[in-house]
């Protein structure tokens, strides 16, 4: 009792600091409880020739020696659900292939969940934030790192809001790389929240579902700021020129 | 406080573009960029003459010299930096969450690029501790080129040798070793042999950041790895990383 009396009273100060704009909380994985698998959103995209690569750790092998098993489920960039797959013996590290024949010939994109399962009681958060990769036309595949917790999995019950929002003030995240020095970028951007969010790029308005995504197409911009209530609200970019790619979080 | 650095790599060209402004605001007016280099067992700090906007500063491969380090401060900070032959930490300028970011690109003859949003904070700069990461997880057997960039910068003006090993963890056996060196982006190519599932780089007296590249049909992929402890969110994350670490000092010592 006294334990939940003092998660309660962590969140509720969490509450209020978020409500009040004081020393935001912007990432809260303290109501996390131990044997939690919490999964960063991934990018897929088959769109345009694209094919994506994701590399992955066991990390239950890794740091207890248990081999795991994993769930990857993966949305629509609607936050429709397409395709889950648990997946029972999986190796140190894993690579997995997203094509438009996995997605059973959907040519789109979206965010798929990675959750790390295992029976005993490792009294452990963990987290997966491994890499994906993203090619076109058979040439290599650019990598970025998981960019942001967002669900949770425990017992298969997901749990959500790990991304904290101010209730009245709006945010800047201005990338920090010069935009002008490519043909085009596109901009990679998912509501990390469990509630529908408006932001602005470049004081150009969008409106995104909970955990619903967006490319936007970006050319001739030299600096891109979005802007929302949400206290990270940070993207994927892909840049390119001439026939090459390059792929980085924001 | 973040520093900034390049990759120092003859065969590529390199662009590092320091923001004037963070995340959420932009940064005071007053704000300079320095660079920070060793010269005769000593830390000294210049002026860069790198070209600049009203957003960025730009370091490429002819504004720089080999492995000088950046970092952004008011003039009135500076004279802080360095006292007793030693970097200190003198302000808070890049202290934000998310970190404060660079964009370090790298790109080849032919125009394939890549990049990644670099930095280098300072509560690393007072580390001497090893690092572990996967060898695979980024590498590509069927790439033309694998290379690990390991950058280091210590708060001492030294340039120590140290050792680094590609480890197989279901063998336990050392693959490889050669050696880094502080104070440097040290380049180490790796063989294709060497990227498997189980093989780790490992240092155990060197902290630092490993970048990993690999080159194909002229396409480049540029991206660093998380350190363990990115993988656990309880609080026994140290702990955790601490027994995972020793099993591969183990192996050193049966090997040694």
């Amino acid at each position: 009792m006294t334990s939940l009396k003092k998660i309660f009273n962590k969140q509720f100060i969490i509450f209020l600091r978020n409500l009040s704009d004081f020393y935001p909380v912007k990432i809260n994985t303290s109501f996390l409880e131990p044997n939690t698998s919490v999964s960063d959103a991934f990018l897929w995209r088959t769109e345009n020739n694209y094919k994506t690569i994701f590399k992955f750790t066991d990390i239950y092998k890794l740091f207890f020696n248990e081999i795991g098993k994993v769930k990857l489920i993966f949305y629509d960039k609607n936050f429709k659900l397409l395709k889950e797959i648990k997946v029972e013996e999986i190796k140190l590290h894993n690579n997995f292939i997203i094509d438009k024949t996995f997605m059973n010939g959907v040519e789109d994109y979206g965010t798929f969940y990675i959750f790390h399962e295992t029976k005993k009681n490792l009294k452990s958060v963990i987290r997966n934030s491994c890499y994906t990769g993203f090619e076109k036309n058979n040439n290599i595949f650019s990598y970025v790192h998981g960019n942001l917790p967002i669900l949770t999995n425990k017992k298969n019950i997901i749990s959500i809001d790990i991304i904290g929002k101010s209730k009245f003030f709006y945010k800047n995240y201005k990338i920090q790389k010069n935009f002008l020095d490519y043909d085009y970028s596109e901009i990679f951007i998912h509501n990390p929240t469990s509630s529908e969010i408006k932001f602005f790029l470049n004081n150009y308005p969008h409106f995104l579902k909970k955990y619903n995504s967006i490319i936007i197409n970006i050319k001739n911009e030299k600096i891109i700021n979005l802007k929302s209530k949400c206290f990270i609200l940070r993207p994927i970019v892909f840049s390119y020129k001439n026939n090459f790619l390059d792929v980085h979080h924001g | 406080m973040n520093f900034f650095f390049c990759v120092d790599d003859t065969n590529l060209k390199s662009v590092l573009s320091i923001p004037k402004f963070k995340n959420e605001s932009n940064l005071n007016k007053k704000t300079q960029l320095f660079s920070l280099f060793i010269k005769k067992d000593r830390w000294q700090v210049g002026h860069p003459n790198c070209d600049s906007d009203d957003d960025f500063f730009y370091i490429d491969d002819k504004k720089h010299e080999k492995d000088t380090v950046y970092f952004l401060a008011n003039f009135s900070e500076v004279k802080k930096l360095i006292k007793n032959k030693q970097i200190y930490n003198i302000n808070n300028l890049t202290n934000t969450n998310p970190a404060f970011r660079a964009n370090l690109e790298i790109s080849n003859s032919f125009g394939g690029f890549s990049s990644y949003q670099s930095d280098y904070p300072y509560d690393m700069v007072k580390l001497n501790s090893g690092i572990l990461s996967s060898v695979s997880i980024l590498l590509d057997k069927s790439a033309d080129n694998n290379i690990i960039y390991f950058r280091n910068i210590y708060y001492n003006p030294i340039k120590k040798n140290c050792i680094y090993y590609i480890i197989n963890s279901n063998n336990k056996t050392i693959l490889k070793k050669g050696i880094v060196q502080t104070n440097k982006t040290n380049k180490i190519n790796i063989d294709k042999e060497l990227i498997d599932e189980h093989n780790y780089f490992f240092t155990t007296d060197i902290t630092g950041i490993p970048i990993f590249c690999n080159e194909k049909k002229h396409h480049l992929s540029f991206e660093h790895t998380h350190p363990p402890h990115h993988y656990i969110l309880s609080d026994n994350r140290f702990i955790l990383v601490k027994n995972l670490k020793e099993k591969f000092y183990d192996i050193i010592k049966k090997n040694i």
